[in-house]
């Protein structure tokens, strides 16, 4: 059956958009959140990690007890039931409260230590290793001389000059905790900028700040998030060891490391919920993590685009 | 070539002394000396004890005398443990921290190597989720909760290995082990990522649709472009792992220098600080310096002794 | 398919549960009679490298441990703190008290020398020496111009010890000092084998090199690993010994050292070997005993700052101290709770009572709620304070420790009202703070320096190098220097006592509570000698057929 001519229209040629593109542009992080959002178990991992935060600012109200109320005599060492939770612990405070105040603290740690190793770290390897020559060798050799120095002296002097807190915390976390995405970023970045594309985009006239950041920091996302993924609970057992010290949180308030570090001895006696509730969650965490982190690498990746 | 590694070992001795005098400056102006004790010394028996050990100088010349004595090798007495000499306890103690650190690093290593190119080969499928598990466990179960649990089941109760102490290899096992579960995790994680970065490479394409056989393109064309992040990680870590582990030291009564570390700054012995962190540095700096190597050798298209880009 | 999706994270949580899942485990054996026939003992009282087996290089009370099988001096002190003679067979002194003789029995160095009073005078000049600038120096202070020689400001030939003849010692001091012949059990005034000494100043690195006096002599000594006694055929009393050898592995973790307890690699141990938090359960099953120990544990407040400067506002946060829950609940080691500041185990020689039997009621176990915010109140008030201010409570780290001032800081808040900061250091930077003045109040543990009641008191006179609180009352030093100056102890007794009434009101330290010491020993493990002042030997320990 022929279709009669009349049917058809002719479409103007319209001079002014030949150069339209019909379908909207996707930007690389769009479309890294399109992907991720198909991604199972990224999402599941995301999903739990907005449980444990929430869990942690509004966890201790579902309880009638507060984190510091001791129950000297009978409520000490108390097993889990409808009374306590999660049982309570040597002193007879309620676990399950703790556990969630630990959150707290422990979560805004691991927070800022990935922000820091973010920040500071990637920034720092990133340019280290594209700039390469002489700025490569000063920046690196700085990175020798704070890995090189007894970490306790420079804590012990943070001791003394700084109130013990939170910010204590960080901050000396920050002296040291970037060394090694730094040193991770920049392996990665002198292999990268040998590539063609990077030759290219250099030959295109690209400025640094493009390069950095379209190109090689991208490129290293897989070992970033991995990396980040450890700094994490370090820095959630650093936080112990620095509150052990005496520049941490001070007691009575808890936090996950802190709770494992004394719960320890559970190893040999009868107490299992002391170490096992901090431990369980802080395990939670850190699968979360990585599980959100496989799906934004895969979702990240430049060569997974379509 | 030989002019840039001769050019970096002037530049690493720089670093060395810088460390060596940054640490110096620490050490002094933390609270404490050696002989701050909760009992405290009648002034004439303070006054003696300085002079013993040099400490009634003023600082500058302490300083001077310290790198003097560097320069010759000679660490000191521990003013604490007055019986021995700083070089002794290093020579004695590192090499048990250094066979403990050897094994873990094999373990980690090669197993991590092998289990991250497993999970990046069967991406999103059983065996990769089973590597993610082991591997959180291995970050999330610090090598303090880890030792006594193996302590307790591996060694009392079902009578596997000795419970601590150090001699012969069985002894090492358990604290091998234990050492090597984070870095472990670590190695897996970081190669499962590189690979897949590479696996989706235009060569590896290539090459298979070249029709090389699987294992050829895993081991000549893969593993060697993905191991660069685990080779950057590897020189911080083994020396973090073969100057041995205070944690695991203790846990096992293994003789090595991991403690020093510690108890040096803890007690205020100012030669054995002096003393390990040079050691330490030292071993440090060196190894990052292979590394850099290792990189050139890896990817010949690395060149570090390059110009500056633009 | 949604199922067997789901199984990674079941399989990721169990892994992760069972890692982390603990279960309990018990434990005993049962006694027998005979003498085995292996008399070897493994002991895990010693952490780490002991800083010496000279008795000069000796500062703490593992290697104090280590000296007191190897060396003996001039006598033994029993638990009531009597002595009893060693190598020196009898003493006598001057009715001041100033000088003492004593004499010397037939010895034997381990090399086969013989043991001369010049092995002491020449021992004791060493500790003295500025040159060998030992640690404890001060131990010898007593002498007559000791003092002054460790400070470079007399001679050697000035200070108060000489032997006589090889067979006599004879000692001058500075003043009267009736407990001096116990002080010569203290590991500073043992002897030396002066003629080894003096031709090999490292004799005492190595067990080689090593000579000794006492039931037992070195083996083998593996720097940094482990130490083996053996037995002493030289030691004058070599016949009564059993044990052949005493293993010494440096146990360096507590929890290491029970479970190789527990699995029969160690045969004693003592709070080296038993975690903190095992306590509580293995005094209840036996497993563990808690013996007294002559020491003090307290809270000092710091008398220059307010608003701890007002006694009413120290005897506040005294009274608000439960220390009946605080020894029941939180140490739950079998201490005692403190009823003054000189602690259990220290003896009156006169009427051989114990001392704290011989005082008032100081303290009440249990907390005085009303009495203490009326007291709060009124402090504050002489003060011109409206409010209590806030106020720091420092302790060094250590897990009792943190415990402790975690339930003194609910305590405070529950019966006073006053929120309490808490804040741990590490030990130099916490030793610092309180030897500067820069505290407000903070914990305090005192173990005697030697067997009498005046180390618990001397250390709050005015000028003392330990009082850290300042505390500076005229009468309690007038009290103080008399029985100093006197070599009646019916009168130094007396004067003590009256010191501690007035230390007992001022309150520059609040006693909580008294020490015990922690004692693990197999079944079959007999004759160990564990004295209050923590002194243990093993002299007469035996092992017997299980």
């Amino acid at each position: 059956m022929a279709i009669p001519a009349h049917k058809f229209e002719r479409v103007e040629r319209k001079v002014e958009q030949a150069e339209t593109i019909r379908k909207p542009s996707i930007s690389y992080w769009k479309d890294a959140w399109l992907r991720l959002r198909k991604n199972w178990l990224a999402m599941l991992g995301l999903g739990l990690i907005i449980f444990l935060v929430i869990m942690a600012i509004f966890g201790p109200v579902f309880s009638k007890y507060t984190y510091y109320q001791q129950d000297l005599g009978a409520g000490q060492n108390m097993e889990p039931s409808s009374e306590h939770w999660f049982g309570t612990d040597d002193l007879g405070r309620d676990v399950f409260v703790r556990t969630w105040e630990g959150a707290r603290i422990s979560l805004q740690i691991g927070f800022f230590a990935a922000l820091i190793d973010l920040v500071v770290g990637v920034l720092y390897g990133g340019f280290s290793g594209y700039k390469g020559g002489r700025t490569d060798e000063v920046m690196m050799r700085i990175v020798d001389v704070l890995w090189g120095l007894p970490y306790l002296l420079v804590v012990i002097l943070f001791l003394v000059v700084f109130e013990p807190g939170m910010w204590t915390i960080i901050m000396a976390l920050s002296v040291t905790g970037w060394l090694n995405m730094a040193r991770l970023v920049r392996g990665q970045v002198l292999q990268l900028k040998e590539q063609e594309y990077v030759m290219a985009a250099q030959t295109l006239g690209a400025s640094t700040k493009r390069l950095l950041f379209k190109h090689l920091i991208p490129n290293t996302m897989g070992p970033i998030l991995v990396m980040l993924t450890f700094t994490v609970p370090n820095a959630i057992f650093a936080e112990a060891f620095l509150s052990f010290l005496g520049l941490g949180v001070q007691a009575p308030v808890a936090s996950w490391g802190t709770m494992i570090n004394d719960a320890l001895v559970v190893v040999l006696s009868e107490e299992w919920w002391r170490l096992f509730f901090p431990a369980f969650f802080l395990s939670l965490t850190l699968l979360a993590f990585n599980a959100f982190g496989d799906g934004l690498r895969d979702a990240l990746d430049p060569k997974m685009r379509k | 070539m030989l002019r840039y590694i001769g050019k970096r070992f002037v530049i690493m001795l720089a670093t060395l002394w810088l460390i060596a005098s940054l640490t110096f400056v620490l050490m002094h102006s933390i609270p404490g000396d050696p002989f701050t004790s909760e009992k405290k010394f009648p002034k004439a028996t303070l006054e003696n004890l300085k002079k013993e050990y040099n400490l009634d100088k003023p600082i500058p010349v302490q300083y001077l005398l310290y790198l003097k004595n560097l320069a010759t090798f000679d660490l000191g007495i521990s003013i604490k443990t007055p019986t021995r000499t700083v070089n002794e306890m290093i020579e004695d103690g590192f090499p048990n921290s250094a066979q403990l650190g050897v094994q873990a690093l094999a373990i980690a290593v090669s197993a991590g190597i092998l289990m991250g190119m497993v999970a990046a080969i069967y991406q999103s499928r059983m065996p990769d989720y089973i590597m993610m598990v082991l591997a959180v466990i291995g970050i999330s179960v610090p090598n303090f909760v880890l030792g006594p649990l193996f302590q307790k089941y591996l060694g009392l109760e079902w009578e596997i290995f000795p419970i601590a102490g150090w001699g012969d290899f069985e002894q090492s096992v358990m604290p091998s082990i234990a050492l090597a579960f984070l870095p472990l995790a670590l190695v897996t994680r970081l190669m499962r990522s590189s690979m897949l970065d590479v696996l989706g490479q235009d060569y590896i394409r290539t090459a298979r649709a070249k029709g090389l056989p699987p294992f050829r393109v895993l081991s000549r064309h893969s593993l060697r472009n993905a191991i660069i992040p685990v080779v950057t990680i590897i020189g911080p870590l083994s020396i973090g792992i073969l100057t041995g582990s205070f944690v695991i030291e203790k846990i096992f009564s293994i003789p090595g220098i991991g403690k020093y570390f510690v108890e040096s700054v803890t007690n205020r012995d100012y030669s054995v600080i002096m003393g390990v962190t040079i050691f330490y540095a030292g071993l440090l700096i060196f190894m990052n310096f292979l590394v850099d190597l290792a990189y050139g050798l890896i990817d010949p298209r690395i060149k570090l002794g390059s110009k500056e880009a633009r | 398919m949604k199922k067997s999706k789901w199984m990674p994270r079941v399989v990721a949580v169990f892994t992760v549960l069972s890692m982390v899942f603990l279960a309990a485990c018990g434990g005993g054996s049962n006694a027998g009679g005979e003498l085995a026939d292996k008399q070897v003992l493994t002991i895990g009282n010693v952490a780490s490298e002991p800083p010496g087996v000279d008795p000069m290089k000796a500062q703490d009370s593992q290697s104090g441990l280590l000296v007191n099988q190897l060396m003996v001096g001039l006598v033994k002190v029993d638990k009531e703190g009597n002595p009893h003679p060693a190598l020196a067979t009898k003493w006598e002194s001057n009715k001041e008290q100033t000088e003492f003789t004593f004499h010397l029995r037939d010895a034997k160095w381990s090399n086969g020398d013989p043991v001369t009073a010049h092995d002491f005078e020449y021992a004791w000049k060493r500790m003295l020496d500025p040159k060998n600038a030992a640690v404890y120096a001060y131990q010898l202070f007593y002498l007559k111009n000791g003092e002054k020689y460790n400070a470079g400001k007399a001679k050697a030939e000035d200070v108060g010890v000489k032997a006589v003849d090889d067979k006599t010692l004879k000692v001058t001091l500075e003043r009267p000092t009736p407990y001096f012949v116990n002080l010569t059990n203290f590991y500073a005034l043992l002897p030396v084998p002066k003629k080894v000494v003096e031709k090999n100043k490292d004799w005492a690195t190595e067990a080689k090199s090593f000579v000794c006096n006492g039931p037992f002599k070195l083996k083998s000594w593996e720097h940094d690993s482990k130490m083996v006694l053996e037995k002493n055929p030289h030691y004058y009393d070599a016949k009564k010994v059993k044990l052949d050898e005493i293993n010494v592995p440096f146990v360096k973790d507590q929890q290491t050292g029970w479970q190789m307890y527990q699995a029969g690699e160690l045969d004693f141990g003592d709070k080296n070997i038993i975690p903190l938090d095992l306590v509580p359960s293995k005094l209840k099953s036996g497993e563990i005993t808690a013996p007294k120990q002559i020491a003090s544990y307290g809270v000092e407040f710091n008398t220059k700052k307010k608003p701890f400067n007002n006694k009413k506002v120290r005897q506040a946060f005294s009274l608000a101290i439960d220390r009946d829950s605080l020894v029941k609940n939180v140490t739950k080691g079998g201490q005692a709770p403190a009823n003054g500041w000189v602690p259990w185990g220290m003896y009156n020689p006169v009427t051989k009572n114990e001392w704290i039997k011989e005082h008032g009621k100081y303290i009440d176990p249990k907390p005085q709620v009303n009495e203490a915010k009326k007291l709060l109140q009124e402090g504050l008030k002489e003060e011109g304070l409206k409010e209590m201010p806030e106020v720091t409570y420092i302790y060094n780290t250590d897990d009792g420790h943190k415990k402790i001032a975690e339930a003194l800081q609910q305590m405070w808040k529950k019966n006073l009202g006053v929120d309490v900061k808490v804040n741990n250091m590490e030990w130099k930077v916490f030793l610092e703070k309180k030897h500067s003045g820069d505290f407000d109040f903070s914990r305090t543990g005192w173990l005697p320096d030697y067997n009498d009641p005046m180390t618990f008191l001397d250390m709050y006179q005015t000028g003392s190098g330990q009082n850290d609180p300042k505390f500076s009352n005229k009468k309690y030093d007038e009290l103080l220097n008399k029985a100093k100056n006197t070599g009646d102890q019916k009168v130094r007794f007396d004067a003590m006592h009256k010191a501690e009434d007035i230390l007992m009101d001022e309150l520059p330290v609040a006693p909580l509570y008294w020490y015990t010491d922690l004692s693990a020993q197999k079944d079959n493990v007999k004759g160990v000698v564990q004295l209050p002042d923590d002194n243990t030997y093993f002299e007469h320990a035996y092992i017997t057929e299980e």
